[in-house]
């Protein structure tokens, strides 16, 4: 996960306060609700130019901050070569 | 006024409309008689599980296609049921136990079970009403009702919502049958809901929008789709066009979560006939928004508070014609404001809202004072609910909101008390003094300011300890001490302030 990342989480992330998210993080735990859930998709599209597909819409992309980032990471590779 | 029972709405449609779907959540769907039937099946269980006429009866459990017939069930036992959303903090889950003393609890959550065995209350989960929903005894109506204990007039409870308001901690709104049932014919003249609609419900049951899908969905024989939290989320969409949703019953935060989720591109378009609104304000231009992109839209805007269900219900497409209006009065009931000394008001004069009609609710339970207070009674007599809320009603009978004069606000369509929130911060190990600000107009989110040795990571996750996760802030703010009014109360506008510098 890179900074940009963590710190795009983390006001989505009332729970979470200054402390390091790993890539193990339950974001439910962490405070994010399925209202604020369309937001963080939302900025992650704007912030990393991906589209996430209706079927990567499921509570599993949602789950941990690890399992988010390898789904942005998977939709990265096609055109930026896993970097941008 | 209503007469009625509220299991008499399942039982007339079920024999009307006994093979239509009435209830599924995407993998189990019931018809209506299979609904009738279980529920006399459960209310037989939960008699032989000692539950009486008036005895309280806590469900949590999954909102899932078995719902609907179990607190048919509690109702024709003639006990209440007592929805609460889990996991909660055993704070909260404890205060309900105390306040609510339930004869049974109904739930799969460990911690509920935990502090409901502690205080001697008996407990079964989703397997055992499962088992006794699905058993393969004769049904024997009378089962349900014995000689000794006859079944429940109209004029007694049939449930208790928790709300929050002013108070350190949430109370419960008593709802009679006749009550609830005059609400749900009442608010069902306005919306019309049809047999051939299938009504999508991702707003929580322990809600009241949310648990009245299941009554409006009975009297009107249509089927009721029970989603699972997730499916406000991201799933939102997807869902509603793979469950065939018709009508949805949203809150803003809901609308505009569809709207964005509309106009990704390549997404799909539901077939919504109704979208309504209830719990805060509809931004006009989600409204817009959703209009240009499900050209078959109608919306329906609706004002209401737990104390009397709803209040007022906007015609379709009402607020195209009657912008910022929230609705008309329901049919039989009336709405006006008072002044401070309690006088009725002409229309389109400024005071407190006052909701008159056979769906004011009975009052809040254990809270004589309280209840009082809101539940007033012109002459000692003729109750009318005072609001708290602030508007005007115009000539035309539209209802115009404008604010509360006291500490509560809205997150996402749910009341929250800023005295409760406060309460909850003091009960924290470390936290010295504590003040909320709450959400800005279109703002999502409270902001807490407290005085405390901690950080402000440790501040809201210590919260979650004492209060249900949604009346948690979204931010917290550290401050060497909080600004005060002339009288020793925080000053809130001073806390806007900050806010404002913090924002930048």
């Amino acid at each position: 996960m890179n900074a940009e990342f963590t710190e795009l989480l983390r006001p989505f992330l009332k729970f979470a306060g200054p402390d390091e998210i790993t890539e193990e993080a339950r974001l439910r735990d962490l405070g994010l609700d399925s209202m604020r859930e369309i937001e963080l998709l939302f900025a992650i599209e704007d912030t990393f130019g991906v589209a996430v597909p209706d079927d990567k819409l499921v509570d599993s992309t949602f789950a941990t901050a690890g399992g988010l980032w390898g789904v942005v990471e998977e939709l990265r590779a096609p055109v930026g070569g896993g970097t941008r | 006024m209503s007469t009625e029972l509220l299991p008499a709405l399942l039982d007339r449609t079920a024999a009307v409309r006994p093979d239509a779907p009435a209830v599924d959540d995407g993998t189990a769907c019931h018809t209506y008689r299979e609904v009738r039937d279980a529920s006399l099946r459960l209310a037989g269980w939960l008699r032989a599980a000692g539950v009486r006429r008036g005895d309280r009866v806590l469900v949590a459990l999954p909102t899932d296609a078995a719902l609907p017939a179990l607190l048919y069930a509690v109702a024709r036992t003639g006990a209440v049921f007592v929805v609460v959303r889990t996991p909660a903090p055993p704070v909260a889950l404890a205060h309900v136990l105390d306040d609510a003393e339930p004869a049974l609890v109904l739930t799969d959550d460990t911690t509920l079970g935990d502090l409901s065995r502690v205080r001697r209350v008996p407990v079964r989960d989703a397997t055992d009403v499962a088992g006794a929903a699905n058993s393969a005894d004769a049904i024997d109506e009378a089962d349900a009702i014995d000689e000794a204990d006859a079944g429940p007039l109209a004029v007694d409870p049939v449930c208790l919502i928790y709300t929050s308001g002013s108070t350190g901690m949430p109370k419960a709104v008593v709802s009679t049958h006749a009550q609830v049932t005059f609400a749900v014919r009442a608010i069902q003249s306005e919306l019309r809901y049809r047999p051939d609609d299938v009504v999508h419900d991702v707003l929580p049951v322990s809600f009241d929008y949310g648990l009245y899908q299941i009554f409006l969905s009975t009297v009107a024989g249509a089927r009721l789709r029970l989603g699972d939290p997730g499916e406000a989320g991201g799933r939102l969409l997807t869902s509603l066009v793979a469950s065939g949703a018709t009508v949805l019953p949203a809150v803003p935060s809901l609308a505009v979560n569809l709207l964005r989720l509309l106009g990704r591109p390549g997404a799909p378009r539901p077939g919504l006939r109704l979208l309504t609104n209830t719990g805060a304000a509809m931004p006009p231009e989600v409204l817009t928004g959703l209009r240009r992109l499900l050209p078959g839209l109608t919306v329906q805007l609706m004002f209401g508070l737990t104390e009397c269900k709803r209040a007022a219900i906007m015609p379709p497409d009402g607020d195209l014609r009657h912008p910022g209006a929230c609705g008309r009065a329901l049919p039989g009931t009336e709405i006006f404001t008072v002044d401070t000394d309690g006088r009725r008001q002409p229309a389109g004069v400024v005071g407190e809202l006052v909701v008159r009609g056979p769906h004011v609710m009975a009052g809040y339970w254990r809270r004589p004072e309280l209840t009082a207070q809101r539940f007033h009674r012109a002459h000692g007599l003729f109750p009318q609910l005072h609001t708290g809320d602030h508007g005007h009603v115009d000539a035309d009978g539209y209802v115009h909101f404008a604010g509360r004069r006291d500490d509560v606000y809205k997150e996402k369509g749910t009341r929250v008390s800023a005295t409760e929130v406060e309460a909850a911060a003091y009960r924290v190990d470390g936290v010295d003094a504590a003040g909320v600000l709450p959400p800005a107009d279109g703002r999502d989110g409270a902001t807490l300011f407290v005085v405390a040795a901690l950080t402000p990571g440790d501040v809201l996750r210590r919260l979650r300890e004492q209060l249900e996760e949604m009346k948690v802030p979204a931010r917290c703010v550290v401050l060497p001490d909080l600004p005060l009014t002339g009288n020793g109360k925080v000053d809130r506008r001073a806390l806007a302030r900050l806010a404002g510098e913090r924002r930048g």
